[in-house]
């Protein structure tokens, strides 16, 4: 362009010159007669329609030049929104995948879940594995169902078929003769197809491998399958050891797929059938105990079926079957267990509800912050605008039309918070992280959906801090504008618009500050919470034992032996163990019933420990002596209780000498011979439950497999010592007691376990 | 020199066209031409022809290119492509239309409604 029009000009000049011109005049005359070449550029690109697009870059540029002379305005700016949009995206991501994401399963909103309730607090059958919600008032609730009652319901007809399955988080691995700790599902034969899915290679589970004991085939999750075997097809027909039970490899469930438990990441899939033969620590076979509820089902409900209807059918038949199968209990109204239909697209998230209250809390907190910083936005701009009023005024005398400044003016905004968008995205990508610890959720996915919601988000705080400031700069008066800023004045109604600002700001800063000096409250609150026992230079090793320690007594000679072999470490002072570990949803209760008092009143905790525990644990010794060398599985039963139990239990008396049966063992009376401190090893919020010890030298069999050892250790000492302290086991996790504490500390926020916490069994 | 007539308005695509229409030509150059065949009675305003150019080969009725102009000078020429034709056609049908119809209109005599 330049140079055509260039060209126009030499030869109107060489014209104008053959003409006689003077040559200045000669080029001058060409100029005047042409016009400014920019106006002229101007024209012809506006002639090509270019005219928007010219408009929007010089808007941006100079939106980029008013930013950069003023860069700590737009420091501060592009940092507030940063923190906003940040703080949104990072809860918005949680949200997403802790509430709203389905499992990868095909028309998942077709899935439903059972769980049952029963009046009071107690169960009504022996064992119940999995999530079991006593908090929600005086209702027990569970969705574990024995394997007569998951065959009953399944004949019921609302669903297309139900599908069964325990989730399994410890057991030993082998592949080719290297062992790993690992997780599995034992599903049912109909699970895979219930689910629509399809093998990445080979088979998944099918009917057929319901039958006992037939069929010793394995179905490999896709990233067990990837990390093990680096994705090989070859790997069918191979053969892959579970608690040294060797099993074929059949096939691999698709990618993404792992099971549907939200905390567990299964890495292997077996036949429900094979449960009896792969755990054989189980003092009963699950798959024939009525007493034994175990199972989750979910299935596919039939088109056109009602979650009502489905309920109203299937309660018949759950009712007949507890009555049926389920033993007559004291103090248990067994009419008082309901079924009910819930929905499973999600899978298995057991806290959901917990979850949300929460999430809700920080929704609105996030949201709030985005607001603050749209508002002290807005007032920034304000300022800006006043002290650029000049310009504008100038512009608009120039002859700049009200949309043209309009456009100015949001596209400087736009600038902002693509940049404030930009940068919050990176935040939230980077605390995307921090919270679901606090929450004891799993960690979110942060993908397409959730940048679409940073970038909208980003859309959403242009608008709400910038049509303000640019409305004003319109509507401004060129003349009286220029002259009133001339005088350095501002109108009355600016300062009212900037008076209402500053007071939305300051009540929504009150809002936050208080609701984050609560925040802070809580958690000092639990910090400086009396554990009763003392937390410092603990060790805590969660230990599983080879699958070679097959029964029970010899898991409590290896547990006690390991102990035993820990204390003799230079550094360590004492080391001991417990049937439920500290701090941990686990925890035991059974009846506390004293002689000559009516029974099944009192129900206390009690925990199983080995020697030296009150020492290790730091629990101070209160009364009476501690269990000793004296007993055995011959002698008395003797028991430590602590102070609240002495408390509500025997007021007024001396609880030492005292005798009650409880235990859950058929052991006679046991006999009081010591109390100790307090200690909250369940809850860091209730008040610590009465609580009684047991001594596991007297109570060889006793306990699930799953034991916690401590060790104290001298202040000086070593914690590398400890990385392999034994090689009969393989080592999950080794914790220092603070580190385990102060995790429960933040998880119990919302009262909720752990992943680790639930899956342990 | 005789006073100038003003272009009439919407008139500088079709004499730009034309002007095209009878070799190809630079900017300058059709300018020129049309002020030459107007035997200098047109003014063509210098600031409205480039924009008139590009217009013209936006909308597809001309095309460019750089050749080498009578003094030796890169110059960008410009020539008339079919569509351009049809459109002078076109507009040099209903300019003559209109004419005849104004003509005929201004020379109504008293006495012929």
């Amino acid at each position: 362009m330049e140079e055509e029009l260039a060209f126009h000009l030499e030869s109107y000049t060489n014209e104008l010159i053959r003409r006689g011109v003077a040559p200045e005049e000669a080029a001058r005359r060409a100029r005047i007669e042409l016009g400014s070449v920019a106006v002229q550029k101007e024209n012809m690109r506006a002639s090509l329609g270019l005219r928007l697009w010219d408009d929007l870059r010089a808007d941006l540029r100079y939106g980029v030049r008013m930013l950069a002379k003023s860069p700590g305005f737009t420091a501060v700016a592009i940092a507030s929104l940063a923190l906003g949009i940040g703080a949104n995206t990072a809860i918005f991501s949680m949200t997403r995948t802790a509430l709203f994401e389905n499992l990868p399963v095909p028309h998942a909103s077709e899935l439903r879940r059972l769980s049952w309730t029963i009046h009071g607090k107690r169960q009504p059958m022996n064992h119940v594995s999995g999530f079991v919600d006593l908090l929600n008032g005086d209702t027990f609730t569970s969705s574990a169902f024995s394997n007569t009652a998951y065959g009953e319901l399944r004949k019921s007809g609302v669903f297309r078929d139900l599908a069964a399955y325990y989730p399994d988080g410890n057991l030993e691995i082998s592949v080719d003769g290297n062992a790993e700790s690992g997780s599995e599902d034992y599903v049912s034969g109909n699970f895979f197809s219930e689910l629509e899915l399809k093998a990445e290679v080979g088979r998944l589970l099918l009917p057929s491998d319901d039958v006992a004991g037939k069929s010793n085939v394995v179905v490999l999750s896709d990233a067990f399958w990837r990390s093990r075997f680096g994705g090989s097809p070859a790997v069918i027909g191979k053969t892959l050891e579970i608690n040294r039970v060797p099993l074929t490899i059949v096939g691999v469930a698709p990618h993404g797929f792992t099971g549907l438990g939200i905390y567990e990441r299964a890495s292997v899939f077996v036949p429900l059938s094979l449960e009896p033969i792969l755990s054989p620590g189980e003092r009963t076979n699950r798959l024939t105990d009525p007493e034994t509820w175990w199972l989750s089902l979910i299935g596919r409900i039939r088109p056109g079926v009602k979650d009502a209807q489905a309920q109203a059918a299937l309660a018949g038949i759950f009712r007949q079957t507890v009555q049926e199968t389920l033993k007559k209990r004291k103090n248990i109204d067994l009419d008082s267990m309901r079924i009910a239909v819930v929905p499973g697209s999600r899978g298995d998230n057991p806290y959901r509800h917990r979850f949300l209250e929460i999430d809700s809390v920080l929704s609105a907190l996030a949201f709030m912050v985005l607001l603050l910083a749209c508002a002290n936005l807005a007032n920034l701009l304000l300022a800006r605008a006043s002290a650029r009023q000049k310009e504008v005024s100038l512009r608009i005398a120039l002859g700049a039309g009200k949309w043209r400044i309009l456009r100015q003016v949001f596209t400087e905004n736009l600038l902002l918070a693509v940049c404030g968008g930009i940068a919050g995205i990176a935040l939230g990508y980077a605390g995307r992280n921090l919270a679901p610890p606090l929450l004891g959720e799993p960690f979110p996915h942060f993908d397409i959906a959730t940048v679409i919601f940073a970038i909208g988000m980003s859309l959403l705080t242009c608008l709400l801090f910038g049509s303000l400031p640019a409305w004003r700069a319109v509507h401004a008066d060129a003349q009286e504008a220029m002259r009133e800023s001339a005088q350095m004045t501002a109108k009355r109604s600016r300062i009212h618009l900037g008076k209402s600002l500053v007071v939305a700001q300051i009540a929504l800063s009150v809002i936050l500050v208080a609701g984050a000096g609560l925040f802070l409250q809580t958690l000092h609150n639990l910090i400086s919470v009396q554990l009763g026992f003392q937390p410092q230079r603990l060790l805590l090793f969660d230990l599983s034992l080879s699958s070679d320690y097959k029964t029970q007594t010899k898991r409590a000679v290896a547990y006690q032996e390991i102990a035993e072999r820990l204390g003799t470490i230079p550094d360590v002072i004492s080391a001991s163990y417990s049937t439920d570990p500290f701090i941990s949803d686990y925890y035991s209760t059974s009846n506390f019933d004293i002689a000559g008092q009516p029974q099944g009143e009192r129900v206390a905790w009690e925990n199983v420990v080995g020697p030296h525990f009150f020492e290790t644990m730091g629990i101070p010794f209160l009364q009476g002596r501690d269990f000793g060398r004296e007993d055995t599985t011959v002698s008395q039963r003797v028991a430590i209780v602590d102070q609240q139990l002495a408390h509500d239990f025997f007021p007024g008396q001396n609880p030492i000498g005292q005798t009650f049966l409880g235990g859950g063992v058929d052991a006679g009376n046991i006999r009081i011979v010591g109390i100790c401190g307090n200690s909250r090893f369940k809850d860091l919020r209730q008040s610590p439950p009465p609580t009684f010890y047991l001594f596991s030298r007297q109570i060889a069999d006793y306990g699930p497999g799953g034991q916690m050892t401590y060790a104290r250790l001298r202040p000086q000492s070593i914690r590398q010592q400890f990385r392999h302290p034994c090689t009969i086991l393989c080592a999950r996790s080794i914790a220092t007691c603070r580190y385990h504490a102060s995790g429960r500390r933040k998880s119990r926020l919302t009262n909720r376990c752990t992943p680790s916490g639930c899956s342990r069994f | 020199m005789d006073k100038q007539l003003d272009l009439l308005q919407g008139t500088l695509d079709m004499l730009i066209l034309k002007a095209v229409s009878l070799g190809p030509q630079h900017g300058y150059g059709v300018l020129l031409r049309i002020q030459q065949i107007s035997s200098d009675q047109l003014e063509i305003q210098q600031g409205s022809l480039y924009p008139a150019l590009y217009r013209l080969e936006h909308q597809g009725a001309i095309a460019s290119e750089w050749g080498e102009s009578e003094n030796n000078r890169r110059a960008k020429f410009y020539r008339l492509t079919a569509a351009g034709r049809a459109q002078l056609r076109a507009e040099t049908g209903k300019w003559n239309r209109m004419a005849e119809v104004i003509a005929g209109i201004l020379n109504t005599a008293p006495g012929e409604v």
